[in-house]
Formats: structure tokens, C-alpha cells, sequence
């Protein structure tokens, strides 16, 4: 009868132990599936945890919990500073970061550590490991995902300086001219007072050609700068228009001495865009500056680039750069977004693929046609800003 | 007749280029004329004046360049001096092979540019004054006979009386009378003067 007694015992417990332990797989299998579901967000990850270990606890409904991570605190709705609590210590690459820390809100029978089980400890210290891990591979991926945004940055970057280098003699050539002007200028003035010839009037008349062609010289340096800058992305509202005709004075200091002719045709009235407009600028040069390149061949006459801008459907803003040169070789679909794909023989074939990768990270599309007349036509769409809910 | 004072024909694209080399070459004395292109310089000035040609080798539309091959062709005596931008220096070399006086790199000292005004317009006066004498020259040589310019162009290389008489069929008298009226019509004093105003004729 004793023994019988003894037998039962011994199987409730282990019965217990068990449950215990399916417990403890289910909560560490639980912490698996928060991971795949939570898209990476360290936030969504440790207070789903939280919340599953609550629930693996002995007395689920007394039970509250809580993670603390570099300042961040993660707990469940009922959480309170109990006086029946056990705590494991959350470690990332081994250096003590937080805690993990699970309480009873009532008092509970004696178990093996104070209320809790034995099971329990081992799996608060399972739990405390796994999330050090995942704390680890999320840091590192993060690590990853920046050096990758801050390398395609600078390649970026790298890609509009060069673009502004092809331009370089067309621009050096045009701040030259207001120097020559200013010097004439200046020259003149001092030989009308050292000749006594040309009276004061006529002369600060020239002093403000001087000054006006120096800020002239001025404004096309301002301009090479602010496209030439290196800056972090920063996606803002703005108006298409208004970033192709800032754009279109250094532009045109390039195609007129190609003697092409750069008309713009902008829809009036579009709304505004969520853009970077310097990389948006730098996409839109990019095309001008290879139908430039397209038309070298091209007969005087026709060597015309259109600068279009429309709305393409209710969200999205299209530009579309058009030239008549002699238009793209036959299959080159493949390879002409690819990087180091070009047809000139100084370009260094990032133009295209950058500009791509520029508009995709705009959230917009970019493709060509080949225009029925001859030449090509390259389309950009940029979505447009989304109108705010009055509800 | 004096002839009317020289003018320096500026075309450059560029409006303050212009404008200011105008005004630097009024503060000397020079008069300027300025082009904003090729085709309107061809179409509004008139190249048979005295002066010189201050041109742009980057333009759009016409080069400067082209506007010198084209000047060349209609017998434009102006001389040419180019203005260039530093990397253009090649193109400039060029156009001095292909006839121009010479090319400054902008932007320029004022003394640099106007000495070589002053060579142009010194180069421009010899030319015309050449042309001038050549159409004197030739509006004699057009009064001779047949047989005058016959007989002048035999003595010119150098063959005696006795064998233009010979070569002609005339008598030795008639040959002498023939020379001395080329003589007297070309106004030249000795062969060797009639010999230089052939020469001259015939450049």
C-alpha cells in the first residue's frame, strides 16, 4: 500500500517534470517563431518574449515579466516590482547589457528556488541566452545593412563627381568667361583714370559689370558644389519642376557647347514629390549627359534633348529625357542598367546602374524606348508625396 | 585719300566677354564692333573695311574656326586673332596654321591683347596697301595692246630686242617702239622695276 502510494508519487512527478519540460521546449521553440515573424525589429522581438514567458510560467495568471536592454525596458501589461522574482543576466558578445527577470505578483508555494521550479531557472537562463544571441545577430546585421548603405552612398557620390568631371572643360570654359570679362573690365577702368579719359559716372557703371560678372562666376561655382557635395539621403518634399530648372543652367553650360539644343516641357501644377533632389538631380543629368554623348554623331540640326515632366497615374511624377541621336545598340536591354556596362570611351559605365538603383530606393521605376524617329527615350517615375487623411 | 580708321570686330557667344573687351579697347581709342555669332558677323559687317577680327574659337552654332574657313574663302583680308580658353590652346594652333595673325588664352592682360591689335592693324594697312598697288598695277597692265603685253612679258624674262623681233616676226625697230610705249604706260623707269611690278601683279 505504501509502495503503491510511492509508485504514484513518483509517476506525478515525473509526469510534472514532463509537462515541465514540454514547457520549456515549447517557450524556447515559441522564441524561434517570434524571430522569422518579426521582420528583424528588435523591439517587436523581446516584447513578444516577454510576453511568451509570462505564459510558460508555473502560475501564468501571477505571472509578470520584464527585460531590460542597454536603457530599453520591455515588460508585460501587469508587470509590478514583486517580492517573489528570479532574474538571469543578458549578456551580448559577453559583455553584461541587461536583464531578464521573471516575478509572481501573489505569493505561491514553496519550490525549488524560493516559488519557482527548477525548470524554470534552467529555462530563464536558456531564454536569457537566446536573446543575447539574437541581440548579436540583429546588431550585426544592422552593422551590415549600413556599411552597405554608406558604400552604396559613396558610390553614389562617386558617380555624380565623375558625371560633373565629363562636364569639367564645358564648365571651366564657362566660369572662365565672366574672368576675361571682369579682367577687360577692370583693365579698362584703370587705364580711363590713368588716361583721365571716361568720367565717374561711366566708370561705376563698369564697377557693377564687375561685380555682376563676379557673381555670376559665383553662382556657376555654387551650383558645382552643391551637386559635387557629399550628403546622407535625405528623402524631402519637392517639386520636380523646380529641381530640373535649378538643374538646367549647369546642364545647358554642357549641351550648348555641344551645340545641342536642351528644351524643357514641364507639365505645370504636379504635386510634390518625396525625393532626394540632389540624387534626383544627379539621375536627370545623368541622362541629358549621355544623350549628349548619344547625338556627337548626330547632324547640328537635330541635336535636340526634351526634358519632359508629367503625371504618369495619380501617385506617381514622370520624367522622361529624349534624344535623336543614333539610338542604342540592338539587344542591350541586359546589360545597360549593369554596372561598368558603357558605350563611351571614357565613361566608366556607373551612370545608368547608380541612376537605377537611385529610383528604386525612391520607391520609383526607370526604363527606355527606342523613339520611332530614331534615338532613345529614358523614363524615371518618383511617387509623388501621399495626401494626408483629413479623418 | 586717308583711309577710314580701323575697327576691331568682336564675336564671341558670350555678352560680357564682349561687352568688356569693347569698353577696354574704347578706353585706348579703339573703336570695337561686337558679334554675338559667326552668321551675324557674316551678315551685318562689311569685311572690306580696315581693322582687324578679335574671335572666339569655342562657339556654339558656327565655330570660330568654321568663320575663319569662311572669311578665307570670300578673300576676307582682316587679320584674325583668335581668343581661346586655356585647354583649347591645340585648336588655336590651328587656326594660326590655317592663316590667323595669332590667338590669346583668356582671360588676357589688356597690353597682350592690344599689342597684338596694333600688329593686326598694322598688318592689315601693309595688306591693303599692297592690294591697292596691285589694282594700280593691274589697271596699266589692262591699257597695254596685245602685242604691248606680248613684247612686256618677253622682256620681263629677260630676252634681248633682237630675239622678241625674231620670235615675233617684227623688225627690231618696231619691237623698240612696242617696249618703249610698255615702259611709258607702266610707268616704270628700268627693267628691273617693270620685272617687281609684274612680280607684284602676279601675287
Amino acid at each position: 500500500m505504501l509502495n503503491a502510494s510511492h509508485d504514484e508519487r513518483d509517476s506525478i512527478e515525473l509526469r510534472g517534470a514532463l509537462e515541465e519540460r514540454i514547457k520549456e521546449l515549447d517557450c524556447l521553440y515559441g522564441i524561434s517563431e517570434i524571430v522569422e515573424r518579426s521582420g528583424g525589429s528588435l523591439d517587436a522581438i523581446l516584447q513578444n518574449i516577454v510576453e511568451l514567458l509570462a505564459e510558460t510560467w508555473e502560475h501564468p495568471k501571477a505571472t509578470c515579466a520584464r527585460i531590460v536592454l542597454a536603457g530599453s525596458e520591455y515588460k508585460t501589461e501587469n508587470y509590478a516590482d514583486c517580492r517573489w522574482k528570479q532574474e538571469a543576466e543578458l549578456r551580448v558578445h559577453e559583455d553584461l547589457v541587461g536583464v531578464v527577470e521573471v516575478g509572481y505578483l501573489a505569493e505561491m508555494p514553496a519550490r525549488f528556488e524560493g516559488p519557482f521550479l527548477a525548470e524554470e531557472r534552467r529555462l530563464l537562463n536558456a531564454v536569457a541566452q537566446r536573446t543575447g544571441h539574437i541581440v548579436e545577430r540583429l546588431q550585426a546585421d544592422q552593422l551590415l545593412q549600413q556599411r552597405e548603405q554608406e558604400l552604396r552612398g559613396r558610390l553614389t557620390h562617386l558617380t555624380r563627381v565623375s558625371t560633373l568631371g565629363e562636364m569639367a572643360s564645358s564648365i571651366a570654359h564657362e566660369v572662365n568667361q565672366p574672368l576675361t570679362a571682369i579682367a577687360a573690365y577692370s583693365q579698362a577702368c584703370r587705364r580711363m583714370l590713368e588716361n583721365n579719359v571716361g568720367d565717374r559716372n561711366e566708370i561705376l557703371e563698369i564697377l557693377g559689370r564687375v561685380t555682376d560678372e563676379a557673381l555670376r562666376a559665383g553662382g556657376i561655382i555654387h551650383r558645382l558644389k552643391n551637386l559635387a557635395r557629399k550628403h546622407d539621403t535625405r528623402l524631402m518634399e519637392c517639386d520636380v519642376n523646380e529641381m530640373i530648372q535649378d538643374l538646367e543652367y549647369l546642364a545647358s553650360v554642357d549641351t550648348r557647347l555641344h551645340d545641342v539644343s536642351l528644351e524643357m516641357m514641364l507639365s505645370e501644377s504636379l504635386p510634390a514629390v518625396l525625393a532626394d533632389g540632389i540624387q534626383l538631380q544627379q539621375v536627370v543629368l545623368n541622362l541629358i549627359r549621355n544623350a549628349v554623348d548619344a547625338m556627337v554623331e548626330t547632324d547640328v540640326d537635330n541635336r535636340r534633348i526634351i526634358v519632359r515632366t508629367e503625371l504618369n497615374d495619380s501617385s506617381m511624377v514622370q520624367i522622361s529625357v529624349t534624344d535623336f541621336g543614333a539610338g542604342l545598340p540592338a539587344d542591350c536591354e541586359e546589360e545597360l542598367f549593369q554596372p561598368f556596362f558603357t558605350t563611351k570611351e571614357e565613361g566608366m559605365g556607373m551612370g545608368l546602374s547608380v541612376s537605377l538603383s537611385i529610383v528604386k530606393s525612391h520607391g520609383g521605376e526607370m526604363w527606355f524606348s527606342r523613339n520611332q524617329g530614331g534615338g532613345t527615350t529614358f523614363f524615371v517615375t518618383v511617387p509623388i508625396v501621399p495626401e494626408e487623411d483629413d479623418g | 585719300m586717308a583711309e577710314a580708321k580701323p575697327v576691331v570686330f568682336v564675336v564671341d557667344d558670350d555678352q560680357g566677354v564682349r561687352e568688356s573687351v569693347k569698353i577696354l579697347l574704347r578706353s585706348i581709342g579703339v573703336d570695337a564692333e561686337t558679334f554675338p555669332s559667326g552668321d551675324d558677323f557674316l551678315e551685318k559687317s562689311d569685311p572690306n573695311r580696315p581693322g582687324c577680327i578679335v574671335l572666339d574659337v569655342r562657339m556654339p552654332g558656327m565655330s570660330g574656326l568654321e568663320l575663319q574657313e569662311r572669311l578665307v574663302s570670300m578673300g576676307c583680308t582682316l587679320p584674325i586673332i583668335f581668343v581661346t580658353a586655356h585647354g583649347d590652346v591645340p585648336m588655336a594652333v590651328e587656326a594660326v596654321k590655317a592663316g590667323a595673325l595669332d590667338f590669346v588664352q583668356k582671360p588676357f592682360r589688356d597690353q597682350e591683347l592690344i599689342d597684338k591689335i596694333q600688329e593686326a592693324f598694322a598688318e592689315n594697312e601693309k595688306t591693303r596697301k599692297m592690294l591697292r598697288d596691285r589694282g594700280q598695277i593691274n589697271e596699266r597692265i589692262a591699257s597695254l595692246t596685245p602685242r604691248e603685253r606680248e613684247v612686256m612679258d618677253m622682256v620681263v624674262d629677260g630676252k634681248a630686242n633682237k630675239v622678241i623681233a625674231i620670235d615675233l616676226g617684227l623688225s627690231q625697230r618696231t619691237v623698240e617702239i612696242h617696249r618703249a610705249r610698255v615702259m611709258s604706260k607702266m610707268a616704270a623707269d628700268s627693267v628691273a622695276q617693270l620685272v617687281q611690278l609684274v612680280v607684284r601683279a602676279r601675287e
